[in-house]
């Protein structure tokens, strides 16, 4: 059986659980798998086998030295080993074609692992804790009010899937600028909350998930502790152990990354690596700063959030209720503010720059935005008025009153019935101004009788979109309520499941229920598309009329017709052979 | 977290609470490395740039000096990333120099071999060098001094100029103060330039850049080239020197469309500097026709891409620029600041207000409703006649008349962009217009009538947007500009500042039709101005 056979069949044999935590743990796209023989594929790459060993902490990276070294296992360990599908099941542990492949590449850190010694600086060249952790503190402020600004956006905007959970770039861009952080950055805080299952993905969207609204309203702390969480699951425990060992002995400041280096001893730093990407998240969330320890990422590895949210709450700013209100309609908050000030905030003003102090401004849309919400103009203005030492300025007032007279010109509303979405206002001007937009083109919005346009597409898309261009339209149900934009965004738990690891794993199951009881069939299949695809030569035993066993050395062509053509170099012809006669294929 | 006024941002902004005691302290310590961004009411917000520290290293300060001044007025820790960066920013300045050798050579020169490697070995660099000459110095051609000190701006790389400046032929030049007394912040400015050698002063229209520019003279005393927009600018300069300094007729030449004068004082237009014939610039040789000590680039920020070119070899002689924004909407300012020099004063509108040497003045912006069936024309036309449509409307007439009755006997000027529309408003109102196609002497006269009280309203285009002396306008109407452009909603303002006799408050007043691109672009447009501390009451047309 090849090593792609005997690794599907052990992921068949796994439960959901230790699935679940494999592909976690091996970073695996789930979502577009079929079925085992795909996920078993996408295992035995050799990027993702160089990354599994990778991120193997020191004693089960002894381990899998031993066994390649033919010893005895230690069962323990090798069971771990075996759950990351480096290794084959138990009794033999004995390490897969792939994972030895990937060893020889790592010769001399193999015969180098007892013997890594990291330089250390001397104690005086280490920063002061007191200096690391402030700077600690402030990368939580930034990534948790980062965290924060992407849920607010997707509220706001309509952003797809683009390839297999990605976001598209000019969404990325867009994002990094009103951060006015870097591409890379962006794209980290929607690792962030993915990792958090704050967002998910659903029909082609990144939407919100129901934890997006536990995190609103959680304080700064509630906030962190599931980010420092988010951290440790994705570190694994018995990585943590090893690494709080480690940092065990020693005192003062200490380097993560030198203490990832110990414990991981096959980290090649690449920048798709496990170790690197944990050791991006720990600074991402303030439990280091230019890769020094924080002095709450020790109790993180305990599982220790509160205590570990104790501490870095003293290092964190403290928030402040107060607001400036500015006749160029910004809003400056010159500290942060209280959650739930920020939130209702957050519902009528958009971020113009965030930060120890952050910047907010009011727009025709953003009140519109507020008012869907629920907001009324009396409580914006109540708040402004509170929060603010100086009367509000006029162009505010004006703004408010004008959002306030016009809200609802624009509405769309849907009918499941014929599956159109109707925009209509009682201004037919408008309806000619939005008819004429060439960016809504795609739409094709048909007139119906006066002021009211029809089109195919669903009315959340059509929303966005004349957002996206400065018309403000909101839409309401068929009792002509406002539909709220946090409703809209967020009646997505069944669609959330559907995307959740769990429910990919049940696909992988139905696809062998489907396959019924010969599911070697479909792998035999698969291994001759393999070969073909990657111009290998594989050995293929055919039975013959007679019933005899033959085996040929061949060089696959293609599949056609129910046979399958193929150049056999040893006898200088082509062969077509039947491919219900094919009995076993092994990847020479 | 203290109490201080500064909030410093990880993306290299500091805001700075303006109500707070210690921010008069604060925004004079700031000003020596970052740059004032907006400046409304109650939060001025600076950037830390990279120019703005080289321009603080070129004034012998160093990053312990910024960080220190930062962690003294700030509210909350300095975030480590900014820093990190503002160190190896400033480390960066001053590792490469250029100075003339003992052979009178100019020379690019660095004790650190391999930073000097990097600069030499850049593509665009090693053309402007010829060869080297030490292990520490590498020969410049003598025309690509300004090249190489752009091109190192651009590397990171910026290099100290200590080749000198050409002294220029003498030529006596005092302030005649018989009558009127300098500004102290106008003697700051000189002085603030002299020290740095060349650069860039910063002033609100109407707060006296002509006598900065005289003042720098003064202090040079040698003969000096003034670049200026245009003609009617070049003779108001004229008029300014021959009035507030020791200068007579025979010293100032005036080198334009209509006089070509070489004296120890010349003015000379850009347009006539950038005209080619046979696709050659045919007065290049202004440049080089006296010994000129000092030039002087009036409104730097208008300055044409062909005089950045000429100004490139123009580095050994003194260069003033004098502008009221350096917004550029090129966004070549890196340009200005290698070519001209770096900004060595800038004050915020509302602070010279404040002093009184600039009259007050509120601004407003009247949203107009269109009638159905012009709403119904712009609704079905196309993205590129949508502005034109929307600020043309026939409905602006009855506003403008209207405003002109509530400031009647006000000296008011309605500015617009579209030639017919101004025809149009100025039969309307039966009140002469400037345009382009008016010849100069016929503006000269109109602008004359109109600074005497003779003519108390004149429709102005975009001629008047600059450098045009109108001290006793105080009320201007905008029916339509050139798209969001905020230099231009500055530069209107700006014929409202000088001071009025009788202390009044100025009126500005822009037209805008409501829910079109013409009030997307009024946001644009006001943008400069609401962050130089001027708000904008909204009022609607039939409520006037």
């Amino acid at each position: 059986m090849s090593e792609l056979l005997q690794v599907a069949a052990a992921l068949r044999k796994m439960s959901d659980e230790s699935l679940q935590t494999l592909i976690a743990e091996r970073m695996v796209n789930s979502s577009q798998l079929v079925d085992f023989f795909d996920l078993a594929e996408a295992l035995t790459k050799p990027a993702s086998i160089s990354s599994a060993i990778a991120a193997l902490p020191l004693t089960q990276a002894l381990e899998l030295k031993s066994l390649y070294a033919g010893q005895k296992a230690n069962p323990k360990i090798a069971r771990e080993l075996a759950n990351q599908m480096l290794v084959s099941a138990e009794p033999d542990f004995k390490p897969f074609e792939s994972t030895i492949e990937a060893l020889t590449g790592l010769g001399n850190l193999v015969t180098a692992t007892r013997s890594i010694a990291v330089v250390e600086l001397p104690p005086e060249e280490r920063p002061d804790q007191d200096r690391v952790d402030r700077d600690c503190g402030l990368e939580i402020f930034e990534t948790v009010q980062a965290v924060t600004e992407l849920i607010f956006d997707l509220e706001n905007r309509y952003v797809r899937e683009v390839g297999k959970k990605q976001v598209g770039l000019p969404d990325v861009k867009r994002f990094a600028a009103h951060l006015r952080k870097t591409n890379d950055y962006a794209k980290q805080i929607y690792e962030l909350a993915h990792l958090a299952n704050l967002i998910s993905l659903a029909n082609g969207r990144w939407q919100l998930s129901n934890n997006s609204v536990l995190w609103l309203g959680w304080s700064p702390a509630e906030r962190f502790e599931t980010l420092a969480s988010t951290w440790r699951k994705a570190l694994g425990d018995s990585s943590a152990n090893e690494l709080q060992a480690a940092l065990s002995k020693y005192s003062g400041v200490v380097s993560l990354q030198q203490s990832l280096h110990k414990t991981y001893p096959f980290a090649d730093g690449s920048v798709t690596s496990k170790i690197t990407k944990l050791s991006g998240l720990a600074a991402l969330i303030g439990l280091s700063a230019n890769g020094w320890m924080s002095s709450w990422a020790s109790k993180v590895l305990k599982n220790d959030f509160a205590g570990a949210s104790k501490l870095a709450q003293q290092k964190l700013p403290a928030p402040q209720s107060k607001l400036i209100c500015q006749a160029d309609l910004t809003l400056i908050a010159p500290g942060p503010l209280p959650t739930d000030v920020e939130i209702m905030l957050r519902r009528f003003a958009d971020t113009e720059q965030i930060g120890m102090a952050s910047t907010y401004r009011l727009s025709a849309l953003s009140i519109s935005h507020g008012l869907e919400t629920g907001q009324t103009v009396v409580e914006i203005r109540d708040l402004l008025a509170k929060l603010s030492d100086n009367s509000i300025p006029q162009p505010i007032e004006y703004l408010l009153n004008e959002a306030e007279t016009r809200f609802g010109r624009l509405k769309i509303t849907s009918d499941s019935e014929d599956a159109r979405c109707y925009l209509s206002s009682p201004d037919p001007v408008l309806i000619a101004e939005i008819l004429n937009e060439s960016k809504l083109k795609p739409f094709a919005l048909q007139p119906l009788e006066d002021g009211v346009l029809a089109t195919r597409f669903e009315a959340e898309v059509l929303y966005f979109a004349l957002r996206e261009i400065g018309f403000v339209a909101i839409r309401v149900d068929g009792a002509g309520n406002v539909i709220s934009p946090l409703a809209a965004t967020r009646q997505i738990a069944d669609s959330e499941k559907s995307n959740s690891t769990l429910i990919d794993i049940q696909r992988l199951r139905i696809q062998e229920t489907k396959l019924g009881a010969a599911p070697d069939d479909d792998d035999l299949q698969r291994q001759i598309q393999l070969a073909i695809k990657n111009k290998a030569k594989a050995r293929f035993t055919v039975s013959s009329n007679s019933g005899e066993e033959i085996e040929f050395l061949l060089e696959p062509i293609g599949i056609a017709n129910g046979r399958l053509r193929a150049k056999d170099r040893k006898a200088d012809i082509e062969r077509t052979l039947p491919i219900a006669n094919i009995i076993r294929v092994v990847l020479d | 977290m203290t109490n201080g006024p500064l909030i410093v941002q990880s993306d290299k902004t500091a805001l700075l609470e303006v109500d707070h005691p210690q921010a008069a302290e604060a925004r004079h310590d700031l000003a020596v490395f970052a740059e004032l961004e907006r400046a409304p009411e109650h939060i001025h917000t600076y950037r830390i740039t990279r120019l703005g520290l080289w321009n603080a290293r070129a004034a012998g300060h160093d990053a312990d000096f910024v960080l220190g001044v930062l962690d003294k007025y700030a509210k909350f820790a300095v975030p480590s990333g900014v820093r990190s960066d503002i160190t190896e920013t400033m480390s960066r300045y001053g590792r490469l120099s250029i100075r003339k050798s003992a052979a009178g050579e100019l020379e690019l020169f660095s004790t650190d071999r391999a930073i000097l490697l990097e600069a030499s070995k850049h593509r665009k660099i090693s053309e402007l060098l010829d060869g080297p000459i030490s292990n520490e110095a590498f020969r410049i051609q003598p025309w690509a001094r300004g090249q190489v000190k752009q091109e190192l701006l651009k590397l990171g790389w910026p290099a100290e100029d200590f080749a000198g400046y050409t002294p220029g032929t003498p030529h006596e030049i005092s302030l005649d103060t018989d009558d009127w007394k300098i500004r102290d912040y106008q003697t700051k400015a000189v002085e603030k330039f002299w020290d740095g050698g060349s650069g860039v002063v910063v002033l609100p229209c109407g707060a006296g850049k002509t006598i900065v520019g005289a003042a720098a003279m003064a202090t040079a005393k040698t003969n000096t080239l003034i670049l200026v927009t245009n003609t009617v600018s070049a003779r108001q300069w004229k008029a300014e020197l021959l009035k507030r300094t020791t200068l007579t007729e025979e010293d100032i030449g005036e080198y334009s469309g209509s006089l070509k004068e070489v004296k120890p004082v010349t003015i000379a237009t850009y347009q006539i500097l950038t005209t080619k014939r046979k696709n050659e610039y045919a007065h290049l040789a202004l440049l080089n026709a006296n010994d000129w000590g000092l030039i002087v680039y009036d409104e730097v920020h208008l300055l044409p891409a062909p005089i950045f070119k000429m100004t490139a070899d123009l580095q050994a002689r003194r260069r003033l620029g004098l502008t009221a924004t350096l917004v550029r909407e090129d966004g070549k300012e890196g340009d200005v600041f290698s070519l001209i020099g770096p900004k060595r004063f800038d004050a915020p509108w509302k602070e010279i207000e404040a002093q009184g040497y600039i009259a007050p003045a509120a601004c407003f912006e009247v949203r107009i409703d269109l009638p159905d069936t012009e709403r119904m024309d712009y609704a079905v036309s196309s993205q590129e006649d949508r502005y034109r449509i929307a600020a043309t409307s026939p409905t602006r007439i009855p506003v403008i008349k209207k405003l002109i009755e509530k400031h009647a006997g006000e000296p008011t000027l309605v500015i617009g962009q579209y030639l017919s529309q101004i025809h149009e408003v100025s039969a309307a109102l039966n009140v002469p217009e400037i345009t382009g196609e008016t010849p100069v002497d016929e503006r000269e006269r109109l602008f004359e009538q109109f600074r005497t009280g003779e003519l108390t309203t004149l429709v102005v285009s975009k001629v008047a947007n600059f450098s045009v002396d109108l001290p006793e306008a105080s009320v201007a109407i905008q029916i339509s500009g050139s798209y969001g452009s905020r230099q231009e909603e500055a530069q209107r303002l700006g014929r409202l500042l000088r001071p009025k006799a009788d202390g009044r408050t100025a009126s500005f007043y822009t037209l805008i039709s409501r829910d079109t691109v013409d009030q997307d672009f009024a946001q644009n447009r006001q943008r400069f101005l609401a962050e130089q501390g001027y708000s904008y009451e909204i009022m609607d047309a039939h409520a006037l």
